[in-house]
C-alpha cells in the first residue's frame, strides 16, 4: 500500500490551473480555437462530435435507411467528415448507409495522390467509393483547362463544374444526398464574400447547412457548418486521421484570397469572429425585390411596359436569364438544374472548347500535365 | 486617352491635377463634382433656399467628428449655405444647422480654430450654431446599474440593492471609468459606438432637430457593413448604415431622419477635397498617415483592420467599396417574434434569442472522471473553488434571485470577448423612448 502511494507522489500532480476547464479532472492538452478554452483530449473529442450531432439533429438532416455520398476528396475536412459520420452514425443509431463519393479533376501531382488517400479511407472505414472523373464527364482535365485558359481563373471553372460532378456522381448511385466538409471558416468567408461581390442572389442562403433548390435531385448538406477549420485539424491530429495535406497547385482565386487573409487577422484577435459572422449571415434578409425595385426609378419605368415581362437579360458573361421562377429550371443543353437558359458550366465549355487547340504536336499526348505535376517533378530533382 | 496635366473638359480653362473614379479633373471641378455628390443626396425641397421667413426651415443637427469626412462636409454644407444666400436678395437659407460636437478623449475638435478659419462674421451670417457635449455630462446624468454577466450560460443579471438609486453603488465616476472597464480594443470602439449614437440621438431631441446628419463616406458606410457583419451585428445594418425616417405619429411634417450625405464619396477623395480646400490646418490628426497600421494586429480593433483592408483592395478592386455599400442598402430589417425586447447595452430589437442560438451549437458537457487520478484531480480542484468562496463570502450573490436582462447576440459577444463578468452600464432609454413620439421605421430615403 505504501509502495502504491509513494508511486503515486512520485507521479507529477497536474496543478489546479492546468487541468480542463470542462470536466477539471484531466489535464488540459488544448486551447480550443473557437473560445479558448484550456481542455484536455477525451473532453475536446465529445464536444466536437456532440456538437455536430446536434447540428444534425437541429437541422433533422438524415433520416432513417438513407443513404448518404460523403463528398471525398482525401483532405482534412473530408476525411474528419467520414470518420465523424461514421461515428455518429454508429452511436446514434442514425440507420443511415454511407459511401465515398470523389470526384477527379485531373490535376496530375495533387489529385492522384490525395485520391490515393480515398482509397485508403475507403479502407479504413469500411465504406464504398464511387470516383467520377471531369475527364469522363466533361471531356476536360483541370490541367488542360488552366492550360487553356489561366491559372487565375482555374477555380471558377472548377468549382462550377465539380458541383455538378457531384450531383451526377451521386445520381450515378442512385443517392439523393450529398454531405460535404464545409466548415464554419469557409461558411464565415463565403458570408464576407457575397458581400464584397454584392451577390444578392446567395446573400440571404450563404450560411443554409442544406441547400436543396426545388426541382433538384440532389440535397447538399454542410454538417460542420459551426465546426471551425483549426478544430477539424486538432481532430484529425489527435485521431491519427489518414489525411492528404497539400493544398491544391492551381493558387486560390486572388480576391477569395484577400476576404481569406483578413478572416486569419481576424481570427487572431477576436477567434469568435467565425460564429459571429455566420450569425450576421443567417440575420440577413434582402427587401422585397418590388420594394428596390419601386425606388429604382428606372426599373419603375420599365415595369409598366407590359412588353417587358418577356424580355429576357443577357449578362455580359453571355448566360440568359429567364424571367420565370428561378428554382427548377434547367439547361437546356445539358439538362442540369439552372437559373438560366443555359447552365454555367455548359457556357464555360463551350468558351473552352472555342479555345481548345485544333492540332497537336507528333509524340506529345492530349493530356496535358499541369503545374502540380510539373512541380513534384522539380521536387525529386537533385544537385 | 486623356492624362493628368491636359485641359479639364469640363471647365474647359485649368489643366487636369487630380485622378479619381478613371477621371481627370481641374482642382475646382473636382471641388464642383464632390459638392454636386453631397446635393444630389440633400436635393429634397425642405434643404432649399427659402424666400420668405414664413416658410419653416428645418434644423439640422450635424454629428461632427474629428475626421477627414467631418471637416470636409462642414465644408460643402457651408458652401452649401452659402450658395443658397447668393440667389437673389430675398434669399434666405434653407435650413438652420446646429453642429454637435461630442468631447470625448478621442475626439478633440477645435472650435475657435474653425470659426477663425471660415470667419467669425460667415458663421453668424449663415447662422451656424455650434454646441459642445461634455461626455462627462452624459455620466452625470444618468443613473448606473450592474450587470452580472454569466457567460458560460449566456445570462445576465442587474446587481443592485436599492432599484431607486442606481448610482450610489456605482463606481463609474468618469467616461473614463466607463471605458475602462473593458480591455479589448474592439469591444472598447462597439462601446464607444453605442454611446456616442445615444447622446447625439437626446441631442438632437434636446435642440429639436428634425434630421440628423452623418459624416459616413461610401468607404466609412462599407467599413461599418463588414464590422458589424464581423461583430455578430449583422441584423443591425439597415437601420446604421441607411437613410431612415421615424415618423411622428403626431405631425407627418415633422418626421425624424437620420442621412448620410456622403454616401456617394470614397475616403481617398475625402482626402484630395481636404487637402485642396486646406482644411487639414484644422486638427492635427488630419495630417496623420496610416494611423493604425504601424500597430501590431494584436492591438487593432475590429474597425481598423477592415478599413485597413478596404485601403489594400483600394488599387486592384476599387468597385469594392461601392458594392459593398449597394448591397447594403439592400439589406432590409430582420422581422423579429420578439418586438418588444430590446438588449441592455445597446438598445437594439432583439431578433432571436442569442442564448437559445449559442445553446445550440456549444455544447455544455464533459466526459466524467473515470480513474482514480482523475477523481482525486477534480476533488483538489473543487476543494481549491470552495477556498476562494470563503475568501470572498461577502461579495457572493445569489444570481437566481437578480431579476435578469436580455442582451443581444453582438453585445453578449463583445463583453465576451473581454470576458467582463462585472459590469456598470447607464441604464438607458431605447432610441423609441427617446423620440417617443416618434415610430421606427426604415425607408431608404431615395
Amino acid at each position: 500500500m505504501d509502495q502504491e502511494g509513494n508511486k503515486r507522489k512520485n507521479i507529477k500532480e497536474v496543478k489546479v490551473g492546468a487541468l480542463c476547464q470542462l470536466c477539471h479532472c484531466r489535464k488540459a492538452v488544448m486551447k480550443r480555437p473557437k473560445n479558448l478554452q484550456k481542455l484536455c483530449k477525451e473532453c475536446f473529442f465529445y464536444i466536437f462530435e456532440t456538437e455536430i450531432h446536434l447540428t444534425i439533429q437541429k437541422e433533422n438532416l438524415f433520416y432513417k435507411g438513407e443513404t448518404i455520398a460523403i463528398g471525398a476528396s482525401g483532405g482534412k475536412d473530408s476525411t474528419v467528415l467520414a470518420s465523424i459520420m461514421k461515428t455518429l452514425n454508429e452511436r446514434y443509431n442514425y440507420g443511415l448507409n454511407l459511401v465515398l463519393l470523389s470526384v477527379d479533376e485531373g490535376i496530375v501531382g495533387y489529385r492522384d495522390d490525395s485520391l490515393a488517400t480515398v482509397k485508403r479511407n475507403q479502407l479504413q472505414y469500411n465504406m464504398p467509393l464511387e470516383i467520377v472523373s471531369y475527364k469522363d464527364l466533361y471531356n476536360w482535365t483541370m490541367d488542360e483547362i488552366v492550360s487553356c485558359t489561366n491559372v487565375k481563373s482555374s477555380c471558377t471553372y472548377c468549382g462550377v463544374l465539380r458541383r455538378q460532378a457531384l450531383d451526377r456522381g451521386a445520381l450515378k448511385l442512385d443517392i439523393h444526398h450529398v454531405v460535404t466538409g464545409h466548415n464554419a471558416d469557409d461558411m464565415a468567408e463565403t458570408v464576407l464574400m457575397n458581400l464584397l461581390r454584392g451577390d444578392t442572389a446567395r446573400i440571404e442562403n450563404s450560411v443554409n447547412v442544406t441547400t436543396n433548390s426545388t426541382g433538384s435531385p440532389v440535397k447538399r448538406s454542410k454538417p460542420f457548418k459551426y465546426t471551425y477549420q483549426k478544430e477539424i485539424v486538432l481532430y484529425a491530429h489527435y485521431k491519427k486521421l489518414d489525411y492528404f495535406s497539400t493544398e491544391c497547385t492551381y493558387a486560390p482565386e486572388a480576391f477569395r484570397g484577400t476576404a481569406r487573409v483578413l478572416l486569419k487577422n481576424l481570427e487572431s484577435v477576436r477567434p469568435s469572429c467565425i460564429i459571429d459572422i455566420i450569425h450576421s449571415g443567417e440575420h440577413f434578409k434582402l427587401k422585397s425585390r418590388k420594394e428596390r425595385i419601386v425606388k429604382n426609378k428606372k426599373l419603375q419605368k420599365t415595369t409598366k411596359n407590359p412588353e417587358s415581362q418577356n424580355e429576357m437579360e443577357i449578362r455580359p458573361d453571355g448566360s440568359v436569364s429567364i424571367s420565370a421562377s428561378k428554382d427548377g429550371n434547367r439547361c437546356e443543353r445539358c439538362g442540369y438544374l439552372s437559373m438560366n437558359k443555359i447552365c454555367k458550366a455548359c457556357i464555360l465549355l463551350e468558351g473552352l472548347e472555342a479555345n481548345r487547340p485544333k492540332l497537336t504536336i507528333d509524340g506529345i499526348t492530349s493530356n496535358t500535365d499541369g503545374a502540380a505535376k510539373l512541380s513534384k517533378t522539380l521536387e525529386k530533382l537533385s544537385f | 486617352m486623356a492624362k493628368l496635366g491636359d485641359t479639364c473638359k469640363r471647365c474647359k480653362k485649368e489643366p487636369t491635377t487630380i485622378e479619381s473614379r478613371k477621371d481627370e479633373f481641374c482642382s475646382n471641378c473636382f471641388i464642383r463634382f464632390i459638392r454636386g455628390k453631397q446635393r444630389k443626396q440633400m436635393q429634397d425641397e425642405k434643404f432649399k433656399v427659402k424666400f420668405s421667413n414664413n416658410i419653416k426651415r428645418p434644423k439640422i443637427l450635424f454629428d461632427m467628428q474629428n475626421d477627414h469626412q467631418s471637416y470636409v462636409l462642414l465644408d460643402i454644407l457651408i458652401s452649401m449655405l452659402e450658395e443658397q444666400l447668393t440667389q437673389g436678395p430675398k434669399a434666405l437659407r434653407g435650413f438652420d444647422l446646429i453642429i454637435s460636437i461630442i468631447n470625448d478623449t478621442y475626439h478633440i475638435i477645435n472650435i475657435n480654430k474653425i470659426i477663425e478659419f471660415y470667419t467669425l462674421s460667415k458663421i453668424e451670417r449663415l447662422g451656424i450654431q455650434f454646441k459642445n457635449i461634455d461626455c462627462e455630462d452624459y455620466i452625470k446624468n444618468n443613473k448606473f446599474q450592474h450587470l452580472k454577466l454569466d457567460l458560460p450560460n449566456f445570462q445576465t443579471f442587474i446587481i443592485s440593492d436599492n432599484n431607486e438609486n442606481l448610482n450610489s453603488n456605482s463606481n463609474i465616476k468618469s467616461y473614463q471609468n466607463l471605458l475602462d472597464q473593458i480591455s479589448d480594443n474592439s469591444t472598447k470602439e462597439d462601446l464607444i459606438n453605442i454611446i456616442h449614437d445615444d447622446i447625439i440621438l437626446q441631442t438632437a431631441k434636446d435642440f429639436n432637430c428634425t434630421i440628423l446628419i452623418k459624416p459616413d463616406s461610401m468607404t466609412q458606410i462599407a467599413i461599418n457593413i463588414l464590422s458589424d457583419t464581423i461583430r455578430g451585428r449583422g441584423s443591425e445594418i439597415p437601420l446604421k448604415t441607411q437613410d431612415i425616417i421615424i415618423n411622428n405619429t403626431n405631425n407627418s411634417n415633422n418626421n425624424f431622419e437620420i442621412i448620410h450625405p456622403l454616401r456617394d464619396i470614397l475616403n481617398s477623395e475625402i482626402k484630395i477635397y481636404s487637402n485642396i480646400r486646406l482644411l487639414n490646418n484644422l486638427s492635427p490628426i488630419l495630417n496623420e498617415i496610416n494611423l493604425s497600421s504601424d500597430k501590431s494586429n494584436r492591438n487593432k480593433s475590429v474597425g481598423e483592420m477592415v478599413s485597413e483592408y478596404f485601403k489594400s483592395l483600394e488599387i486592384e478592386y476599387p468597385e469594392t467599396v461601392s458594392t459593398v455599400v449597394k448591397i447594403g442598402a439592400k439589406l432590409s430589417n430582420f422581422s423579429s417574434n420578439n418586438e418588444n425586447e430590446y438588449c441592455e447595452i445597446c438598445k437594439v430589437s432583439i431578433y432571436h434569442d442569442p442564448k437559445q442560438w449559442l445553446e445550440q451549437i456549444t455544447v455544455p458537457g464533459c466526459v466524467k472522471p473515470q480513474s482514480e487520478e482523475e477523481f482525486s484531480n477534480l476533488k483538489r480542484y473543487l476543494d481549491s473553488i470552495n477556498d476562494d468562496d470563503h475568501d470572498h463570502d461577502e461579495k457572493i450573490v445569489d444570481l437566481s434571485s437578480q431579476p435578469q436582462v436580455k442582451l443581444c447576440y453582438g453585445c453578449m459577444v463583445t463583453l465576451g470577448v473581454s470576458n467582463v463578468t462585472d459590469f456598470d452600464w447607464p441604464k438607458r432609454p431605447t432610441k423609441e423612448e427617446i423620440l417617443s413620439e416618434y415610430i421606427l421605421d426604415d425607408q431608404e430615403d431615395d
